[in-house]
């Protein structure tokens, strides 16, 4: 485990996230609630169900296959609403994600420990929404930090209940990737208690297909 | 591929570039709620999702509207519903995003103090303005 050594890019992450305007992928429920999300884009897929003893706090089961980093991560992970912004007709939050567990490197390679930590911000109204991810992963063989940035609009204002739609734009940054940087046009439908987006990411020409559901 | 990363982006740019858009949005911003009539988006005229999301308050009993910030989505709506949807003197739970605001229908004989509706909304995640009481003398 090297965190300590990604203790002053975490800072200026931390720093960045207090300071650019941004949103989330809401990783804590309401108090007894529980979630399951599913992410899949270029370098993996992940599934993380957790349940949320307070509205502040979560924990639950990680699981990610990432191909980038040839790995299979089988984790716990533990996610805080460090801070909220409730405004008349906005909200903004930042969270904390750290997630500690296994990970067993495709081949013949023995597993090893492994983490991932990362701040998440968010700002939205019912019309705006942005956000903001940082994320610090150290696999076996492979550290690396990330960033991810969203900015969106919705089309129309619908009723709690209706169909909602938002059309968004994705930025990531990843230093050590053949592109580091790439752009992902996404369609996020939010109902009730279930969310999916569909996007492609235009410079790797890869899928992105995610979804949330609460319980 | 590149043809559905121009098309919506054409598309975002229409819709933002809407004028019926950008009145509602000063709408929203400009009305006075307090003398906003409610019947055009009552919850009242769909299909309630489930039986817990009730959204005429109780006849009988007393109605509690707490104003809150911090309302965007139906995942906030949803945190609302089940935490008041488990208060024992709780009948109806509604939640209206456009205004911002948790309308409760008490039990006949029942009701939440000030203290304990503000209590359940910070444990929410929210934050509370104001309640009013009107009904269950």
């Amino acid at each position: 485990m090297t965190f300590i050594s990604h203790a002053a890019p975490l800072a200026a992450c931390v720093a960045w996230a207090v300071l650019a305007p941004v949103a989330d992928a809401r990783p804590v429920s309401y108090a007894g609630g529980w979630t399951a999300m599913q992410l899949n884009n270029g370098d993996y897929s992940s599934l993380h169900v957790h349940y949320s003893p307070t509205a502040f706090d979560s924990v639950g089961l990680y699981v990610e296959r990432n191909w980038s980093d040839d790995i299979q991560f089988t984790g716990l992970q533990y996610n805080r609403l460090l801070k909220r912004w409730n405004g008349p007709a906005s909200q903004g939050n930042l969270y904390l994600k750290l997630v500690a567990g296994q990970a067993d490197p495709f081949g013949n390679a023995g597993s090893e420990l492994a983490g991932i930590a990362g701040f998440s911000a968010d700002w939205e109204t019912r019309r705006w929404f942005t956000s903001f991810e940082t994320r610090a992963t150290d696999f076996p063989g492979n550290q690396s930090v990330s960033h991810s940035g969203r900015f969106g609009v919705a089309p129309y204002i619908g009723d709690y209940g209706d169909l909602h739609t938002w059309l968004m734009l994705q930025v990531d940054n990843q230093p050590d990737a053949a592109e580091p940087v790439t752009t992902t046009p996404l369609i996020r439908f939010f109902k009730g208690v279930q969310m999916v987006e569909l996007g492609y990411t235009i410079e790797t020409e890869e899928l992105l297909a995610n979804w949330i559901i609460r319980f | 591929m590149k043809m559905i990363t121009i098309a919506a982006a054409v598309l975002t740019l229409c819709l933002l570039a809407s004028p019926a858009l950008a009145g509602e949005e000063m709408d929203q911003s400009h009305v006075d709620h307090s003398t906003m009539d409610h019947s055009t988006h009552s919850d009242t005229v769909r299909p309630a999702p489930s039986a817990s999301e009730t959204t005429t308050p109780a006849a009988s009993g007393e109605t509690v509207t707490a104003k809150v910030n911090g309302l965007v989505c139906d995942f906030c709506a949803q945190s609302i519903r089940k935490v008041f949807g488990k208060q024992a003197a709780v009948e109806t739970v509604k939640v209206d995003l456009d205004s911002g605001e948790v309308v409760l229908g008490m039990k006949k004989g029942q009701t939440l103090d000030d203290e304990t509706v503000g209590k359940l909304i910070r444990k929410s995640g929210y934050a509370l303005v104001g309640i009013e009481r009107t009904g269950g003398a």
